[in-house]
């Protein structure tokens, strides 16, 4: 049997606070890739490794990574896995929904054009490297053009009324010319006129103007190509889901879950490895802990370290991943629209008054991002340091202090503060900026907790006045859903109320440039400009944890992708595989 | 008897008209819309799409002519469908309907099975260790709320035994032994409390019996304490414990909710709670409408088992 006493075990026996997490870090620096490249490759490699970290403020990625106990060297078939999610989708119509209850499980069942490389094909967790699914190959003779060659013989589930046909270049056509026209995707095809197709193997997307941003578009996980005869016997897609993919719905029960198993005539010979998979709906979190401990599911995310300890000590053998955030999804929104927080000193200055890295310790144990909103994979190679952040997100209530004084508001002034629990972290961060905005401004927040419903209505119907704890759009995004469809001006989903006419220039700019170095300058610039001007206060974002049973192997996190637990990594199930010894 | 039963069903009919009203309008104000709710999914929401979506659903209509409609439906047994998942309601309530009452029944009879003899070994040892024992435990019940316990109960279960009812529903159809073996754990903890109700009022009601002239006398004939207890004097303290059941269906009910939510029961409480995350008004509306209809129908059940239990009631 192999030494499973590593330095995870250890650590595991004593509380983890924010000393031994830094101890830890240290003594992890150097050998992150190394392990991580391990469970990619099913390997033995037994540590406890992650990449460096432990300077303040930037969180300790990988202090708590556990590699896999050792897998066999080759892939073994067979098994099911149970992936419990919280949430059950209304219906399982792709064209009118971007919530991950539904495409967590779906997409398994379908493919997208091209994606971004997952799992064992990937060099790092936040490698965003495209590859082909059901493209082969691309090129973009012009830059508002691109053409697809579809992979050989690849064909939809055998099941009616689709029946196993072979997919073709009709099918990109209906699928992406009917997400430019309606439902939850026309932001993100706006820019699409049409498809043709020249040939059943060949798909050209012409588009209405040059956008770079259309082949990471087309990797999103929630746009998959599905068939029309679905629509025209049933009228939509809403009972019905058949794809090309390497799964096959076995059964939709409201209320109880997903089924899925293997497609047999999958066209990636070999995958999946799996026989087939369940994804219960297990709305409570303490159910879920309990189902995992007793071995009824074999994930778990959507955990805040303070969970993970005692899950580990209660189940030694217990994998545990932890994928650092690239972006945060929520901050203080100010209705920048209005006075006073339409001058930017005072945005500035609520900014330095919040101390982001109280609440990346306290709250988060280290375990967070510090708070910025454009993912940094799109502009550099490494994380984001507080420091490229930008003078107004330092800690500086002096400065802060003397910022809102030259605005006109030394005595501070009184304001509401709207927000939706979505976690109790979530709270504690409320919390904590309208003490300290209080302590240092005279800035005094009163905090209106609202529920799901009234939120998402005064929210994304640019209702909410005063100040709220407000969110950009999840793990589904793209660059074109960061650096335009949030934030320019004019944009429907700009809940911000970001009005800034540097800021739209180079949004516009990013949307044509194809150059991909030259996009990614532009995107630096927007990155500091919106710092610059504090519009978006981001605060820290939790690493997402990811736990699984010992015999679960070749699952890894990708950023923005999930993992394929209850997010949209369920793509990159198709690389599990079980091994039960 | 007919006389009293056709009775009290035409009393019934105001009720949940009144009901229905109530329910309808208090949904209405509630701030939150299920078309915003439904639109979150798709990450933004155009005016345009609400406008659409609100005609489609006929709720840009006025209040009462949405009333109007809607009642319409219910008149002819057609109860509409869900606006956020588009499902009709019948076949959701037909889905939902059994795992609640299974629960609900599971758990009455698990409370009564606790309430009633620690109440009746409590009130036949009244003062003695073993009653402070029943009132503790009693007290116990009545504190604790359910989903506290309910959570405590699948925490410390997972980690002491490794076990915990099985999260994934199966009908007692499909699986009898599955099926028990998941609504066991739930339909307990619902019934704690409810039997820590029937154990106070049990202790009591007995209590006042066993101090009444008939039951002195039964003892100076030299009827045993056992038969005096259960054979004369529970049948007489037993009335207000029935009556306590079917004032507790409405609590029981309304536990439903959390317990099935923890639990992942596919059942009426859970689908309650969706309802009532994004505003659902056909499906929350049809629901109280059959909560309404459980707890009115119970209760006429409840008092025509006063007549058998005790033979000098007779309905006028």
């Amino acid at each position: 049997m192999p030494d499973r006493e590593h330095a995870w075990q250890q650590l595991s026996r004593r509380r983890l606070d924010r000393r031994r997490t830094l101890q830890l870090a240290a003594l992890a620096a150097g050998s992150g890739a190394t392990a991580l490249a391990g469970l990619a490759c099913g390997s033995s490699k037994s540590s406890s490794s992650g990449s460096a970290g432990g300077a303040a403020g930037t969180p300790n990625v990988g202090a708590r990574n556990r590699v896999a106990t050792p897998s066999s060297a080759q892939v073994k078939t067979g098994g099911r896995i149970s992936y419990p999610t919280p949430s059950e989708p209304p219906d399982l119509d792709p064209r009118l929904t971007l919530s991950y209850g539904l495409h967590n499980f779906v997409s398994s069942l379908h493919n997208r054009v091209v994606r971004t490389v997952q799992g064992a094909e990937a060099k790092d967790n936040n490698d965003f490297t495209l590859t082909g699914d059901l493209a082969s190959k691309w090129e973009q003779p012009d830059p508002a053009t691109l053409t697809f060659s579809l992979v050989p013989g690849v064909t939809f589930h055998n099941k009616p009324p689709v029946n196993g046909r072979e997919l073709t270049a009709q099918d990109l056509k209906n699928t992406f010319e009917g997400y430019a026209k309606s439902g939850a995707h026309t932001g993100a095809f706006d820019l699409l006129d049409r498809v043709e197709t020249p040939d059943k193997s060949t798909a050209k997307f012409v588009l209405k103007q040059p956008f770079g941003g259309m082949l990471e578009v087309l990797t999103s996980p929630t746009q998959w190509v599905f068939a029309q005869e679905i629509i025209d016997q049933q009228g939509d897609l809403k009972a019905t889901t058949i794809g090309t993919g390497p799964f096959i719905m076995d059964a939709f029960e409201r209320k109880v879950g997903f089924k899925a198993s293997k497609n047999p005539n999958y066209f990636v010979k070999g995958q999946p490895y799996i026989d087939g998979f369940d994804q219960p709906f297990v709305p409570d979190g303490a159910a879920r802990i309990a189902g995992f401990r007793s071995g009824q599911f074999d994930t778990l995310t959507g955990l805040t370290p303070s969970d993970v300890d005692p899950i580990v000590k209660s189940n030694p053998d217990t994998q545990v991943l932890e994928q650092a955030a690239i972006h945060s999804v929520f901050g203080l929104a100010m209705a920048a629209n209005t006075p006073p927080y339409n001058d930017p000193r005072v945005r500035q200055a609520l900014s330095m008054a919040i101390d982001r890295n109280a609440q990346l310790q306290s709250i988060f144990s280290g375990h967070a991002t510090y708070g910025w909103g454009i993912p940094w994979i799109y502009f550099q190679d490494a994380a984001v340091t507080p420091e490229q952040c930008g003078p107004y997100w330092k800690f500086d209530p002096a400065g802060a202090k003397k910022l809102l004084t030259a605005a006109g508001k030394a005595d501070g002034f009184k304001d509401t503060l709207t927000y939706f629990e979505y976690s109790t972290a979530m709270t504690s961060q409320v919390q904590l900026a309208q003490a300290d905005l209080k302590k240092n401004l005279n800035v005094d927040l009163t905090i209106r907790q609202v529920d799901y419903p009234t939120w998402f209505q005064e929210y994304t119907s640019h209702k909410w006045t005063g100040t709220a704890w407000g969110f950009q759009i999840g793990s589904s995004s793209t660059l074109d859903d960061f650096t335009y469809q949030n934030i320019y001006s004019k944009s429907v989903a700009n809940y911000w109320y970001v009005d800034d006419a540097q800021i739209d220039d180079l949004a516009t700019k990013i949307r044509a440039e194809t150059d991909v170095q030259k996009r990614r300058d532009l995107v630096k610039q927007l990155f500091q400009r919106e710092h610059d001007q504090a519009w978006r206060l981001w605060m820290p974002y939790t690493n997402a944890f990811y736990l699984l049973k010992p015999h679960v192997r070749n699952f890894r996190p990708m950023a923005l992708r999930g993992g394929g637990t209850a997010d949209y990594g369920g793509a990159a199930r198709v690389q599990h595989w079980v091994d039960k010894g | 008897m007919q006389t009293y039963i056709l009775r009290r069903l035409l009393y019934a009919v105001p009720v949940v008209l009144l009901t229905s009203l109530l329910v309808f309008g208090l949904l209405h104000l509630v701030p939150g819309d299920v078309i915003v709710a439904k639109l979150a999914d798709q990450g933004t929401v155009k005016p345009s799409d609400i406008v659409q979506m609100k005609h489609q659903y006929g709720l840009d209509k006025s209040l009462p002519e949405q009333y109007g409609i809607w009642v319409g439906r219910i008149l002819r047994g057609d109860l509409g469908h869900s606006i956020y998942t588009g499902r009709s309601i019948n076949a959701s309530l037909r889905d939902a309907f059994p795992v609640t009452i299974e629960l609900t029944v599971l758990a009455m009879l698990f409370g009564i099975a606790i309430g009633v003899p620690i109440g009746v070994i409590s009130a036949a040892f009244r003062g003695s260790g073993i009653d402070y024992a029943g009132r503790v435990i009693a007290i116990l019940g009545l504190s604790a709320p359910n989903f506290w316990v309910a959570s405590m109960a699948i925490t410390y279960m997972a980690i002491w035994f490794g076990w915990i009812p099985p999260l994934t529903y199966r009908s007692f159809t499909q699986d009898p032994l599955a099926n028990l073996e998941q609504l066991v754990l739930p339909a307990l903890v619902i019934g704690y409390g409810l039997g820590a109700v029937i154990m106070r009022m049990t202790r009591s009601t007995l209590l006042e019996v066993l101090r009444e002239d008939y039951v002195r006398t039964a003892r100076a004939k030299g009827i045993g304490p056992a038969a005096v207890l259960i054979r004369h004097a529970f049948k007489n303290a037993s009335l207000p414990v029935v009556t306590i059941l079917g004032g507790q269906l409405a609590v029981l009910l309304g536990g439903a909710i959390i317990i099935e939510t923890i639990f992942a029961l596919p059942g009426l409480g859970r689908l309650a709670l969706e309802g009532l995350t994004f505003r659902d008004y056909p499906l929350v509306q049809a629901l109280v409408m059959v909560f309404t209809i459980i707890v009115i129908g119970t209760n006429l059940l409840v008092d025509l088992s006063y007549a058998w239990l005790d033979p000098r009631i007779r309905f006028a």
